[in-house]
């Protein structure tokens, strides 16, 4: 009878369980892995029977068999070295256990038999917890990042005999608990601050309310203004991630093989920024075994696309899906993969091909201008809710010595607004934010007095706006009114929020035909 | 109109040459008739552009042109159509016929507004300015649809419902730069493009001096904006003056300077 023994292999960013049995056959001596397997897989023999010779465990003159169970799914990745191992061992003889079913294992051999360390070991670990694992065998690198998981045992070795002495109780192995120690420990101050952002109050102040109602963005301003350093200081004051979220962002980057050496949880909001040049794949996730692109590894964070005009068209469309949907779906041979991918979207692009206008600077014609600006497909625009031109800052100006709001305090007022939308949208299915509102909780939260209303529809007029543009309008004028703490929109929350489209404005002066 | 044609597309005879021919022969046609022996008789030609003529002497272009004008709706005017202005039309270096698309109005001579293709915001809001005012009095703003200051004067010019006429320097078939595609296609509902050259000619540098006395003959009056020590505005104006028309410069959105 043949021997079977636990492991994991990933789809999507989720695990599921992957039975390895083992057995030898009477015929010519060789080995055949059967199960969908990749080339990694394929060569797995070659590493167990060198690293089986490294400790002397015999390896049988016969026809070796193992089978990889659900066999109609493809697996891929060389984690599967030490199940096949130990089963074959079992088989063998030459581990005497006898039962294995509440170990699962994970872990690459070399040829000197050695365990060496995988990528996505969370959500496998998450899987083998979930199928009812008690005991987990893994490499000793990837303990920390296994012990983020609750209710399983994690081990970690060296090399394959340590794994099988444990396995025949001839060693101990030290499993210490430290998952919440773990957690405190990563939550370091960040180096990044909005203090350093002097001169931009105007620019901070609409930052914050993206921040606030989960509203997409876009920086338009002249080379060296501050743009990418301003992006780079959103996350700090974003409110700080719930151990759900960093556990949904860390399987991500575990499966991307991003998690760092020394750290195990991802406790800080990613900040992506890939650069125009970026292939529709990376951005988007895909390649043949379905990996999380950009707008995966951006989850609860923010994507940061610098001189937006100069991705293609096609690369800012296909991102029109995760925008809207939080997540991102991906077909392929090998299965369907669906990621989250829920960050917030900020973009920076310069005003026109020279990059200077309005000043003085500037020699673009309009049409010129207009042209390099709708390069920017509609949909994308149609999703960007605030648009603030970036000044040009005097670096010898006083004024600018006077400390500017620090990260902390942002971060509180962000949290505070977002408690607000949290309390109204509790029995709104599907809407958690200011940006998310529907037409008719628009109607319903966004009560403007007369006076606001006057003022709206003077500048609607005078832009032509759109019955888009003043949803748009309206729900950033109710995240303004959050961030103040008050239930009903003033006055001063509609001017705030109509300087918030600057791009329109810029544009209406154009001097163009139509 | 094809012996019209015919006469445009004979190398060495100008303006000049084709309206001494006009004046003897009254007609095209009984140019492309005549003898040798004739066509000497007329002054300013001599024997080497009797023999150009004579070459010539094939209608084969003529057509070909003839036959893409009537598909791309490009109509001709000559000098003796009423459409050509008058006072376009006595200037002896002015060309015996042009080609047009748009709105033929029976008085299409108006301002020039031309300046500088990189241009301040400065010198785009006088030329808006400027072009707007025109089209408010009815004067038709005429102009190059270059980049820059022409672009902005005949889109202003458009935006007060006003009659503007661009000059190319190139066959009214294309555009020229491509981004005034809306442009071109808004002055040919409204307004009036102009070309000597025929349908297919493609622009080239020298063609662009040659454009700018047809604007200058085709004003009243002409308004430099914004001129570079270099810019083709310059040559507008020294047509101006030779063709006595009125000058205004603008530089840097200052009061004008004569």
């Amino acid at each position: 009878m043949a021997t079977m023994v636990k492991s994991f292999a990933i789809q999507g960013i989720e695990g599921y369980l992957v039975e390895i049995e083992a057995t030898t056959l009477e015929g010519m001596p060789m080995i055949s892995i059967i199960g969908l397997g990749d080339q990694a897989v394929k060569e797995a023999g070659e590493r167990i029977k060198s690293a089986m010779d490294v400790y002397d465990y015999t390896f049988p003159k016969k026809k070796v068999v193992f089978s990889l169970a659900p066999s109609d799914k493809k697996k891929r990745g060389s984690h599967f070295d030490l199940a096949m191992a130990i089963a074959l061992l079992r088989q063998t003889g030459e581990l005497n256990v006898a039962e294995l079913g509440e170990y699962g294992f994970i872990g690459e051999l070399s040829l000197s038999g050695r365990l060496r360390p995988s990528h996505g070991i969370l959500p496998m670990v998450i899987a083998a917890a979930k199928s009812g694992i008690k005991k987990m065998i893994l490499p000793k690198e990837n303990v920390r990042e296994a012990r983020l998981v609750h209710g399983i045992e994690i081990y970690g070795f060296d090399n394959l005999q340590d794994v099988v002495l444990f396995l025949e109780g001839k060693k101990q192995a030290d499993s210490l608990n430290e998952n919440d120690t773990l957690l405190q420990m990563n939550k370091e101050e960040d180096e990044l601050d909005f203090r350093d952002v002097k001169g931009q109050n105007d620019l901070v102040e609409a930052v914050v309310l993206a921040a606030a109602g989960g509203h997409n963005m876009l920086m338009i301003g002249e080379p060296g203004c501050g743009k990418t350093m301003i992006a780079q200081r959103i996350p700090t004051i974003l409110p700080e991630m719930t151990k759900e979220e960093c556990l949904e962002i860390t399987k991500i980057y575990s499966i991307s093989g991003l998690v760092d050496k020394g750290q195990s949880l991802v406790t800080r909001r990613p900040f992506r920024a890939p650069h125009h040049n970026a292939s529709l794949n990376a951005l988007i996730g895909g390649g043949m075994n379905a990996m999380p692109g950009e707008v995966s590894l951006a989850h609860n964070g923010v994507l940061f696309l610098d001189e937006l005009g100069e991705f293609t068209r096609k690369k800012l469309d296909a991102l029109r899906q995760p925008v809207e949907d939080k997540k991102v779906a991906i077909s392929r041979v090998n299965g369907n993969h669906t990621f989250p991918a829920n960050f917030m979207f900020i973009a920076a692009m310069n005003p026109c091909p020279c990059g200077y206008h309005p000043s003085q600077r500037c020699k673009c014609t309009d049409y010129e201008i207009v042209k390099y600006r709708s390069k920017i497909s509609g949909p994308i625009m149609d999703r960007i809710d605030i648009q603030k031109e970036v000044k040009r800052i005097d670096y010898f100006d006083l004024e600018l010595g006077k400390p500017a709001p620090s990260s902390k305090e942002l971060r509180e007022k962000i949290e505070r607004a977002r408690r607000m939308q949290q309390k109204r949208y509790e029995n709104d299915e599907g809407v958690t934010s200011n940006a998310q509102m529907s037409v008719g909780q628009i109607k319903k939260y966004c009560v403007l007095d007369r006076e606001s209303l006057n003022l709206l529809k003077e500048t609607c007029e005078q832009y032509s706006y759109s019955a888009r543009v003043i949803h748009k309008l309206l729900r950033l004028a109710r995240t303004s009114a959050d961030l103040r703490g008050d239930e009903r929109i003033q006055l001063c929350d509609v001017k705030r929020v109509l300087s918030c489209r600057d791009l329109d404005k810029s544009n209406s002066q154009m001097m163009v035909v139509t | 109109m094809i012996y019209w044609i015919w006469l445009g597309e004979i190398p060495g005879i100008g303006p000049k040459l084709s309206r001494a021919l006009l004046s003897y022969f009254k007609t095209p046609k009984n140019i492309y008739d005549a003898g040798e022996n004739e066509l000497i008789k007329v002054s300013g030609i001599g024997r080497g552009k009797v023999k150009k003529i004579v070459e010539h002497r094939s209608l084969d272009v003529a057509k070909r042109i003839w036959k893409v004008c009537q598909e791309k709706n490009i109509h001709i005017m000559t000098l003796y159509d009423e459409g050509y202005p008058r006072e376009a039309k006595i200037l002896d270096d002015m060309p015996v016929h042009l080609y047009y698309k748009g709105i033929l109005k029976k008085d299409s001579l108006g301002a020039a507004v031309v300046g500088s293709r990189r241009c301040s915001q400065k010198g785009k809001n006088a030329a808006v300015e400027i072009a707007t005012n025109f089209a408010r009095k009815g004067i038709p703003v005429v102009s190059g649809m270059a980049k820059g200051i022409d672009s902005y004067a005949h889109t202003a010019c458009l935006k007060a419902d006003g009659y503007t006429v661009a000059v190319l320097a190139n066959g009214l078939d294309i555009c020229y730069p491509s981004e005034h595609k809306l442009l071109m296609q808004r002055i040919e509902e409204r307004g009036l493009l102009l070309s000597e050259y025929p349908p297919g000619v493609r622009p080239q540098k020298s063609y662009f001096p040659r454009r700018n006395r047809i604007i200058a003959a085709w004003s009243k009056q002409v308004v430099m904006i914004d001129p570079g020590k270099r810019s083709g505005a310059w040559i507008t104006k020294d047509f101006a003056k030779k063709y006595k028309r009125d000058v205004k410069i603008f530089t840097g959105g200052q009061s004008p300077v004569e």
